[in-house]
This record gives C-alpha cells, sequence and structure tokens, in this order.
C-alpha cells in the first residue's frame, strides 16, 4: 500500500518539479516570480482539453497546440507585463502577475464556465501489479514523461548555445550584453519555456484531478517546492517538488483530512528551520 | 579606424563625458587615463554603445554608429572587456570562452580559436571544466581577455586590465596586450595604473572630470611634467 502511495506521490511531484522548475527559471532569466504561473497551466490545459475533447483532434496535436498556445501567452505576458515591470520594484511585478492570474481565470470562466470537466487519461490501461501494489499506468507514464521533459530543459540549458546564453544572461546582464546577447529575445524565449514547462505541468495534471478554472492555485505549491530545495536553484526545485508530492500522497493516510493543506507549510518550516537557505541554497550574501 | 567626435554623455544630471573627442587608428595601442570617476569607462561605455549620447557623433570604420544597438556594436567587432572582468560565474571556462564567440556562426573556425586561447593561455586549458567563479583574479581576467578575443575583434576595448592583480600579474597581462598588438589588434585601453598603460601606448588621453585635458604620444607624456606628478606620483625635482 506504502509504495503505490509513493508512486502516486511521485506522479504528483513530477508536476509539482515542472511548475516550480519552471518558476525558477523565469526567477532566474527575468527576476519575476510569476503567480500567475499555475493560470497558464490551468488555460494551456483547457486549450488542450477543447483541442482533443471538443474538437476531436488526436492527442498529438491537441497536445502540440496547447505547448504552441501557452509559448505565445508566455511571450506575450514577458512583452506587455514583464519587460516594464522587471525595471521597477518587485512589488510591482507581485502585483503585475496576480493580475494576470486574475485575468487568466477570468477569460477561462468566460470561455470555459466554472464547472469541472473530466480530462481524458494518456496513459490507459491495467493495473501494473508489483508485488501486493498496484500501480497506475497513468502514474508511471506521467513519471517517465516529466523525467523526459526535464532532461530535455537540462540539456537544452546545458548543450545549446542559446541555452548557456540564457545562464549567461541570468549570471550577468551586462557582460551578456557585450557579448553581443539580445537581451529582450532571451527574456522572450525563457518566458515561452516557462509557458511551455507550466502546459506541460496541466496536461499530466489534468487526468488524475479534474479540470477547473481554480486550478491554479499549483502556484503556491510551486513556489513552497522552490523554496524548499533552495530558492533559484532549479535541481533543489526538482527536489522540492517531487517530496512535496511524496509527502502529500502518504501522510494524508494518517491524518485527518482536513489538515491535508496544511503539509507543504509544515515541511515548508521544518525544512527552512533546519537549513535556512533550503535543501540546495547557497548561503546568501548581501552586497552592500 | 575609430572616431569619437565631441562627444557629451551623462547619467541623470550628472555629466560623465563633456564634448570627448578620441582617435583611434588601426593597428594603434590608445590609453584613456584619468581618476576614478574622470569618465573613462564611460567612453568605453558609449562605444559599446552601453549608454546614450547627448551630442556628438560615433564613427567606426567610417560609418556613423550613433544610433547602433550593443549587438550591433559587437557584429561590427567592437568587443569590450570591461572593468571587474565580468566572467559568468557559474559556467565553465569553456562555456565562458564560447559565450565570447555568440555572434559568430563560423563552428570550425571557433573551435580553432578555443585551441588559440588554450595556447596563448595554457591555464585555461588545465582549468577547461572549472567553474570560473574558481579561479583566481589573474586567471579570471586573462579568461575575459580570452572571452574577448573570441569575438575576433576589429577593436579591443578593455576597461582596467589591472584592476586589483599583483604586480606580477599585471605585468604578464600588459606584455600580453603588447602581443597582441604586435599581431595587428587595434586595442584602446583604460588604465588607472598610468605607468604601465603609458609605457606600451602609442598615443594617450588624460580625462578629468569628464573632459580630455592632455593628449599626446605614450613616451611624451610619460616625460609630461603634469602627468608625472597627478598620475605617476613623482614629484618635480630641483
Amino acid at each position: 500500500m506504502i509504495f503505490s502511495l509513493i508512486v502516486d506521490g511521485l506522479a504528483v511531484g513530477s508536476v509539482y518539479a515542472l511548475v516550480a522548475v519552471g518558476l525558477v527559471m523565469l526567477v532566474k532569466s527575468t527576476g519575476a516570480l510569476n503567480f500567475a504561473h499555475g493560470d497558464f497551466m490551468m488555460i494551456s490545459t483547457f486549450v488542450a482539453y477543447s483541442l482533443l475533447v471538443q474538437l476531436e483532434l488526436p492527442f498529438w496535436v491537441a497536445i502540440v497546440g496547447a505547448l504552441a498556445f501557452a509559448a505565445v501567452l508566455g511571450m506575450v505576458a514577458e512583452r506587455l507585463v514583464i519587460r516594464k515591470l522587471m525595471t521597477g520594484p518587485m512589488s510591482g511585478i507581485i502585483m503585475g502577475t496576480l493580475g494576470m492570474a486574475y485575468i487568466l481565470q477570468g477569460i477561462a470562466k468566460i470561455v470555459w464556465t466554472d464547472d469541472i470537466f473530466k480530462f481524458p487519461e494518456f496513459f490507459p490501461g491495467d493495473f501494473v501489479k508489483i508485488g501486493s501494489a498496484s500501480i497506475s499506468p497513468q502514474s508511471i507514464g506521467v513519471i517517465i514523461s516529466a523525467i523526459i521533459i526535464i532532461t530535455c530543459l537540462y540539456l537544452f540549458l546545458n548543450l545549446t548555445k542559446v541555452g548557456t546564453g540564457l545562464r549567461a544572461l541570468t549570471q550577468n546582464k551586462t557582460a551578456a550584453t557585450l557579448m553581443g546577447i539580445k537581451v529582450t529575445k532571451v527574456y522572450s524565449l525563457s518566458w515561452a519555456l516557462g509557458g511551455i514547462l507550466a502546459a506541460f505541468a496541466g496536461i499530466l495534471l489534468a487526468p488524475a484531478l479534474y479540470l477547473s478554472t481554480g486550478m491554479g492555485g499549483i502556484t503556491f505549491t510551486g513556489i513552497i517546492a522552490a523554496i524548499i530545495g533552495g530558492f533559484g536553484n532549479m535541481f533543489g526545485a526538482i527536489i522540492g517538488g517531487y517530496l512535496l508530492g511524496i509527502l502529500s500522497s502518504v501522510i494524508p493516510v494518517y491524518i485527518p483530512t482536513e489538515l491535508q493543506g496544511i503539509i507543504p507549510f509544515v515541511l515548508l518550516m521544518l525544512v527552512l528551520f533546519i537549513k535556512p537557505t533550503g535543501i540546495l541554497g547557497k548561503k546568501m550574501v548581501k552586497k552592500v | 579606424m575609430l572616431k569619437l567626435n565631441n562627444i557629451t554623455c551623462s547619467y541623470g544630471k550628472v555629466l560623465a563625458l563633456d564634448d570627448v573627442s578620441i582617435h583611434v587608428e588601426k593597428g594603434a595601442l590608445v590609453s584613456i587615463l584619468g581618476a576614478n570617476g574622470a569618465g573613462k569607462s564611460s567612453c568605453l561605455k558609449a562605444i559599446s554603445r552601453l549608454l546614450k549620447l547627448q551630442a556628438g557623433q560615433l564613427l567606426f570604420q567610417g560609418n556613423d554608429i550613433t544610433k547602433s544597438t550593443p549587438e550591433q556594436a559587437v557584429h561590427n567587432g567592437i568587443i569590450q572587456v570591461p572593468e571587474g572582468r565580468m566572467i559568468f560565474p557559474d559556467l565553465t571556462v569553456t562555456e565562458n570562452l564560447t559565450m565570447g564567440a555568440y555572434c559568430r556562426k563560423d563552428k570550425k573556425e571557433i573551435q580553432n580559436d578555443l585551441e588559440k586561447m588554450n595556447s596563448y593561455f595554457p591555464i585555461l586549458k588545465d582549468r577547461r571544466r572549472q567553474i570560473a567563479s574558481t579561479l583566481s583574479g589573474g586567471e579570471q581576467q586573462m579568461l575575459a581577455i580570452a572571452r574577448g578575443l573570441m569575438a575576433r575583434p576589429k577593436i579591443l576595448l578593455l576597461d582596467e586590465p589591472s584592476l586589483g592583480l599583483a604586480p606580477v600579474i599585471v605585468e604578464d597581462i600588459f606584455s600580453f596586450l603588447l602581443e597582441l598588438k604586435q599581431a595587428g589588434t587595434t586595442i584602446l585601453l583604460v588604465e588607472q595604473n598610468a605607468f604601465m598603460a603609458l609605457q606600451i601606448a602609442d598615443y594617450a588621453y588624460v580625462l578629468e572630470t569628464g573632459k580630455v585635458t592632455l593628449e599626446g604620444q605614450g613616451k611624451e607624456l610619460l616625460e609630461n611634467e603634469r602627468v608625472r606628478e597627478s598620475y605617476l606620483g613623482i614629484k618635480k625635482s630641483k
């Protein structure tokens, strides 16, 4: 029993990890904590749903369509909201991205109503028996997909010129400009990638959960995962995501249902109590 | 090759450059001297197009580049090695070097140039897989210069390459710059270390609070009383 709970937790954790990695990438590249990240996810997943169920298009067309939508959404958000706000104080960015979150929720409610929808499973089939535990093929599919997506992101950032340029830009903007790296192009690219990561997360999450306009709240779970892992560290975000996923799958068995919602926050406080910078976080050096 | 004609720039209300004219001939090594805040770095920022001009004109190889962007400056072959080195701390040495060639498309030649940098600075070859922040100050300066050269500069702008380095290493770096010059690279060098800069310069400008107050050949300025007193710390002997 515990084994199948852990596998389910890993599946949910994969989604948290994708959300957290996207958030961290945006913070590192443009300094913006994207409170609309979960709503990027929500609305892109609705787009996938419409293409798949309402227009009855094949799976891959729906996925590619939703990813393309998410990429464009990310770029538009960067161009219209982030680029102006990032030169100002952090509070401006917070309110700007929160504003985007409400706008996207509003649009989604108009287009798809407040109802909940059943999203078809991508990995159907019988439960796999391992010992006494039975594991859903959906969970296994989600875990493998997430690993593939994160690996692709890692390879892109480390082995391609543009990916390395993005990392260079996050480390020293002036120097990157002096290399001839077009800063605005890279910002745009990173928000397109952020959108794509969010859309992937939503498409993997939706079959396990019902699809609704309220699912954007996952932003906060993602932020908590990122902080637990050591804010600003992508590997940390992945670890934080999986840790949160497993614990919020296993612990509810032992505690009253009403307390489920506080698991992430308790874990957050525990980790920060032991290591204030998070699991992989470096010591912050404040420059005077 | 590079001409700054009567350039004026400011940060907000603070005037950084006031009617400055500087010329750099092809193949020459030109130095800009001056105290902290005299406007030396602003000059290079203006040339790299990081700083907007309020008045004046920038000419590079006969073309007006006054309105071009920082990326266009790099594409034109104007490459700056910034003050404080500004290497990418979490990238490896090799990644830092390849970033220098970001605007180039000739993959084979880039590979050759990587080899060339390794022969210029063998220490960088030994450390090629290391994260750049683990290098010593001198090694970081070598990396910053090598990264600049990876762009195949038509003119190399260097901002205080001696800053914070031990005298022995400063000498290494200056003799390397001299070699570069002799190999045909055009160099514009900004320095507080006036003695070193004047020794290798063909021509030099002295900036004081945003104005050019003195200019001449490197050797001439080394003998100039005012330069000796203000920048070399040598009192006039009776």
